[in-house]
């Protein structure tokens, strides 16, 4: 017989049922013949009925205490989680940064620092005053590192140096892909016209559903150079790609609001030729050169400075010669090559701060496409012909000291090299600088491209990769983009749609895979360009198709439609991970 | 049409985001960490940190954020990880205590009447409530806001807090034995007032 059968109720001062009824009734379980009673003996006595009804007031009183918590509670983003995340470890998380909370084991997880930790062992833990001195030390510690912390943080903040928002950011890769949103310019994404201005598409990095499309707007005249910043799209237009081959007007710099087309301000150079843009702390810059009568005029030699909210000219600094590609900015400073110069700029208002030979012994340079790190500069620099042979050009790569412009070392890298046009930056990371580079007759198999790892310090060649496609150039031009770096692994693209990824190390191939969705009908003028990487994730624009792949073995994770802005000159079609917000 | 275009072209299925669990979790999450160290912004700190291993469990796949469509795993793995940092920061708080760097944090707690319902009784309800937990064990207080808050059953509370469901049962009976008690005396008080 159940304990709730035995008939009458209890007094209504007490009730020794009243426990076991409750423990029985509040767990989920099959109706059994003693909840049945335990269920009539709480209905019918006087007491218990008063109990439940206590209880249930008090459990109203703690949900309504609870429900005025939850209002303070913080509303934390996945990017705040994320950045504090990647700032932070917390103090013992050292050894298990991938063993904390590992499971109990029900929840298959257990954390370091139990609760029952007070448990366990206690022989072998120290004495009571030994705890008091290790936590002491341990809070001088986190204050310390507050400290550290906030200085770190604000003098980032004074000087402007916040984190890189390319993809090749270490940074960068240490963010969720939930928490990030790939940018991409895109054409033909709808059947567009493939010299519009990109559009920008914003795809969710974790599988590559489009967030948002920021349309493209029709134009007559190709874009130079598009950089994209805050909703804005600052373009620079060459008269040389109108529709009207005889216009001799000189480029315009403009800005347009991507969400609704609004032009916000334009203004024109006085130059047909100049660099890409570069926007830095709101302010564009931009090297010109060739004036808009056709005829040379030295004066047209220049870095332009305007702002990036009205156009506004800030400053021009007339140059010598001809700048030999786009100026990059550190801490308040622009450095640009003109000539056979390298100079640094203050910011603010173009004044020289030094000027520096470049030691290439009298051959004029082409191109020069440069790097900051480390406070150096490091320049992969083109060379004309020395003896003027047809088709036989240099590649060197220049160490300049930020400081003054001294030549730390230079290396050249062969002879018979194409001239490099495009964006080809040298890639600085852990003490390696990466540059590619492709004979000319890069079209056999006797002269295939090649990536070269050269120590930071003194440009000794640490490894050369030597891509195993000789017939790449199907469409007259090299593929050479830089490769990004992430995580000791170098990630690099090949014409042909073939992603390769390297141990930064010594160069070994770790995998190599093919993301051409369509063989041989490569789009003009690059099947693909540069990867970025993010979130354990490598993307790469190949054939008018963004592609998702597994940073670790290359695994495919995606792939979503879109076109690539025609590849004209200085103006690669840059993929750019940032944090959702 | 341009979207599902584009979304046709994918091949992933979307997954139980972070935001999800965050926008799931963190203020029943609060409240419980709150309700257990009765400080606030030690509530938030322990509340950030467990997000921060969340996180991190998450970009490198452990259990249970591999699966990606188990959130009730994940929210027990959140309270679980909460529960052990609060009665670490409990067992700390004997040693050093760490002064808010602002000292009237809890005290400018905004205090909202129900309609209907006088302020003072909301007031003295919640220093009632306050105090009857702050009373119980960490552990006896963590079964009873986990079954409040969340409507965990025994078994479930007992996997958080790494105790048996026979244990864990004893120990929310006890939890709402001394809530309930504050609250009797609470009505008492009430009613001999003048």
């Amino acid at each position: 017989m159940s304990r709730f059968t035995s008939g009458e109720p209890e007094s209504p001062q007490t009730c020794a049922r009243y426990a076991d009824a409750i423990a029985l009734l509040d767990e989920p379980a099959p109706e059994t013949p003693e909840r049945i009673a335990a269920r009539v003996h709480l209905a019918e006595c006087q007491h218990c009925l008063r109990e439940r009804q206590t209880l249930a007031e008090a459990s109203a009183a703690l949900d309504r205490r609870l429900q005025a918590l939850m209002t303070q509670a913080p509303t934390f983003t996945e990017e705040q989680i994320a950045t504090r995340a990647a700032l932070f470890r917390r103090a013992g998380d050292t050894a298990s940064a991938d063993g904390r909370r590992e499971a109990p084991a029900a929840l298959r997880t257990r954390p370091a620092t139990s609760a029952q930790g007070k448990r366990s062992a206690p022989s072998s833990a120290p004495p009571h005053a030994w705890r008091r001195a290790l936590s002491a030390i341990g809070g001088a510690a986190a204050m310390v590192a507050i400290i550290a912390l906030l200085v770190t943080t604000l003098t980032g903040h004074l000087l402007g140096r916040l984190p890189s928002r390319q993809g090749t950011s270490p940074s960068a890769t240490a963010v969720s892909l939930n928490a990030m949103t790939v940018y991409a310019p895109c054409t033909n994404l709808w059947g567009r016209q493939p010299n519009e201005l990109p559009g920008l598409v914003a795809f969710r990095a974790s599988d590559g559903v489009v967030e948002h499309v920021y349309p493209s707007t029709p134009v007559a005249e190709g874009a130079q150079a598009a950089v994209f910043s805050q909703g804005i799209v600052y373009r620079l237009t060459l008269p040389g790609l109108t529709a009207d081959p005889t216009a001799t007007l000189p480029a315009t710099l403009s800005a347009t609001r991507i969400s609704d087309h609004t032009p916000l301000w334009s203004v024109r150079t006085d130059a047909i030729y100049t660099s890409s843009l570069l926007l830095v702390n709101g302010v564009l810059y931009l090297g010109t050169w060739w004036d808009s009568t056709g005829a040379f005029d030295p004066h047209i030699h220049a870095i332009y400075a305007f702002s990036a909210s009205d156009g506004a000219l800030r400053w021009k600094h007339n140059l010598a010669s001809q700048p030999n590609g786009p100026p990059v900015a550190r801490d308040g400073v622009i450095y640009v090559f003109a000539g056979q110069t390298a100079l640094a700029l203050r910011a603010s208002d173009g004044v020289t701060i030094w000027q520096a030979p470049t030691p290439t012994s009298g051959q004029q340079i082409i191109s020069a496409w440069q790097t900051v790190a480390n406070g150096v500069l490091y320049a992969y620099v083109s060379l004309d012909t020395p003896n003027g042979q047809k088709d036989d050009f240099g590649v060197e790569v220049f160490a300049l000291r930020l400081s003054d412009g001294a030549t730390l070392w230079h290396v050249r890298l062969g002879t018979d090299i194409f001239p490099s046009q495009g964006p080809f930056a040298p890639v600085v990371a852990d003490g390696v600088v990466y540059v590619r580079l492709a004979p000319v007759k890069f079209t056999t198999d006797q002269y295939p491209l090649q990536l070269f790892a050269l120590r930071a310090t003194d440009g000794a060649t640490l490894w050369r990769y030597t891509s195993t496609h000789g017939d790449t150039g199907q469409k007259g031009i090299p593929n050479i983009y830089p490769p990004a770096v992430a995580n000791d692994v170098v990630y690099v693209t090949e014409d042909g749609g073939d992603l390769t990824a390297l141990s930064a190390s010594d160069g070994h191939m770790l995998w190599s895979v093919n993301v051409d969705k369509t063989p041989g009908q490569d789009t003009y003028p690059y099947s693909i360009q540069s990867p970025a990487v993010a979130g354990g994730a490598v993307f790469v624009i190949s054939d008018h198709t963004l592609v998702a792949v597994s940073a670790r073995d290359g695994a495919p994770l995606w792939q979503a439609g879109c076109g690539v802005m025609p590849g004209q000159e200085g103006t690669a079609p840059q993929i750019v991970v940032e944090p959702r917000g | 049409m341009q979207e599902s275009t584009a979304q046709s072209l994918t091949t992933a299925q979307a997954p139980i985001s972070f935001n999800d669990v965050l926008a799931e979790t963190q203020r029943p999450l609060f409240a419980f960490v709150a309700s257990l160290v009765s400080d606030h912004e030690l509530a938030r700190d322990i509340v950030q940190d467990v997000f921060c291993d969340a996180w991190r469990a998450m970009q490198r796949g452990a259990p249970p954020f591999d699966a990606a469509d188990d959130l009730p795993a994940m929210r027990r793995w959140l309270f679980h990880a909460s529960y052990c940092d609060a009665a670490s920061a409990l067992r700390r708080g004997a040693l050093i205590r760490w002064e808010p760097l602002d000292a009237d944090d809890d005290a400018r707690e905004p205090i909202r009447s129900a309609p209907g319902r006088p302020f003072e009784d909301t007031v003295a309800e919640r220093l009632a409530l306050d105090a009857a937990l702050a009373t119980l064990r960490p552990e006896d207080a963590a079964c009873l806001l986990l079954s409040a808050l969340q409507g965990f059953t025994a078994q479930e509370i007992g996997q958080i807090i790494d105790a048996s469901t026979e244990a864990t049962k004893k120990r929310l009976a006890r939890a709402k034995r001394r809530v309930r008690d504050a609250y009797i005396a609470l009505n008492r008080d009430e009613e001999s007032r003048p």
